[in-house]
């Protein structure tokens, strides 16, 4: 693929993200790393233009914190290509409030892992990244108060659908709040049913892709 | 005759259609993400068509609807159904005028879901349209036939049922119906978790971004 394709279809993806409400002009982030090489959307990243800079390589000091970040879980997740911090409004309710949120549906145990953890960081924090890292740990998305959803994954499609059933996860556990509580799924079945996700249906994915 | 290896079915491609159709209505309406949920339609006595597994609705096309056995499950075709096929098979079984299922992962029905609450004593147009009482059925995993039994129970004398942690399945005597009964589940669970809102809020209105505000204020770590 040609690297303006790549700047084309960041370009898109960020509008498509932009409509769906899952990241605002003034709030949230979006990347994606193509073959080593890191892609943000124009316009996000300040003065530096940090297109087709490597994964490994040093970036501007001038860059902001959330890039350096997305660079170093790269850099650490080789399964993860498209990176996005979420602002859907149960998400940064969910993170303001501080609580590791449960798998209360199937989807969210299959695609965000069996639970949501909450990380609190300061930008300033030396060890700020690895904090996320940790907090991301078996799973494809972690929440951090004031910032919200982190959320990644090996393909954009997949990044925003991990967006999504965060949102619905976040919204499920708040609104059973109100219900008496929810009834979270056995550590042991949400498991299950993420390893079965994960091999079954990716599998599934790449034959039809395939065929 | 085995109505899945005679694919030159009268209604067949209409019936193939008309799934085709709703599942690209409920990916826009927002009921369903991805590849998530699935539509089934009937076409006689023996044979219905439903989604195939794993493929996103805005890629599907009529030829890719599977047409499925209803008595034994056996499928026309390369492409696999729906892996709750059993569900919707047990459902048309049970209820010989429904044509037409619907299984969404619908916001507010999944959070109902998840708290595994009936709606009970459901009244006005929403008893007509989904019946007295909304079901939630035991756990259980998905695609498996504990779901499936426990969803044609649960959905007995309604138009819909919870799946507890999962979703909701909603029925009709035609696909339009179906749909509507999608609509006004999704409502009514609205509702449903508003009132309990209000009700712990103290207040006689619900105000958009209150249930956030509400949560934060008694629910938020620290307090």
């Amino acid at each position: 693929m040609e690297k303006r394709d790549i700047r084309k279809e960041v370009a898109d993806n960020y509008e498509v993200l932009l409509s769906a409400g899952v990241i605002r002009k003034d709030g949230g982030s979006f990347s994606m790393q193509f073959e080593g090489e890191l892609y943000f959307p124009d316009g996000q990243t300040g003065p530096s233009d940090l297109y087709g800079k490597r994964i490994d390589e040093k970036l501007p000091e001038q860059t902001p914190a959330w890039c350096r970040l997305h660079q170093y879980l790269y850099r650490q997740r080789k399964d993860i290509r498209v990176l996005l911090t979420s602002r859907l409004s149960y998400t940064m309710t969910a993170a303001c409030a501080g609580h590791e949120v449960p798998p209360l549906l199937d989807d969210f145990a299959q695609l965000v892992g069996v639970t949501a953890r909450v990380v609190y960081v300061e930008p300033t924090d030396p060890v700020f990244f690895r904090k996320i890292l940790k907090g991301m740990r078996r799973r494809n998305a972690v929440l951090i108060p004031q910032m919200g959803g982190l959320c990644a994954a090996a393909s954009f499609e997949d990044t925003l659908a991990v967006s999504q059933v965060l949102e619905k996860g976040c919204r499920a556990y708040i609104d059973t709040a109100f219900l008496g509580g929810g009834f979270r799924i056995s550590w042991i079945e949400s498991w299950l049913m993420r390893l079965v996700f994960k091999f079954k249906y990716s599998n599934l994915k790449n034959k039809l892709s395939g065929s | 005759m085995d109505p899945v290896e005679n694919i030159r079915i009268t209604g067949l491609s209409n019936a193939q259609t008309i799934v085709w159709d709703a599942g690209l209505r409920l990916h826009r309406e927002g009921l369903v993400a991805r590849t998530w949920g699935n539509i089934s339609f009937r076409v006689n006595e023996n044979l219905f068509v439903i989604t195939p597994s794993g493929i996103a609705y805005e890629h599907l096309t009529p030829e890719r609807i599977v047409p499925v056995n209803l008595r034994d499950l056996t499928y026309h075709g390369k492409l696999k159904p729906s892996s709750e096929k059993g569900m919707h098979a047990a459902i048309y079984r049970d209820r010989p005028e429904i044509k037409a299922i619907i299984h969404t992962h619908q916001q507010a029905a999944s959070s109902v879901s998840a708290a595994r609450m009936d709606i009970e004593n459901i009244q006005g147009e929403d008893r007509m349209i989904l019946g007295p009482v909304v079901k939630t059925t035991p756990y259980a995993l998905p695609g498996t036939k504990k779901l499936a039994k426990s969803a044609f129970m649960a959905i007995r004398g309604s138009n819909a049922t919870l799946l507890s942690n999962h979703g909701a399945i909603c029925i009709g005597k035609n696909m339009a119906e179906a749909f509507h009964v999608c609509i006004s589940l999704e409502s009514l669970c609205e509702r449903f978790v508003a009132e309990k809102v209000m009700a712990a809020a103290g207040v006689k209105e619900y105000a958009p971004g209150m249930i956030h505000r509400f949560y934060l204020e008694h629910h938020a770590r620290g307090r």
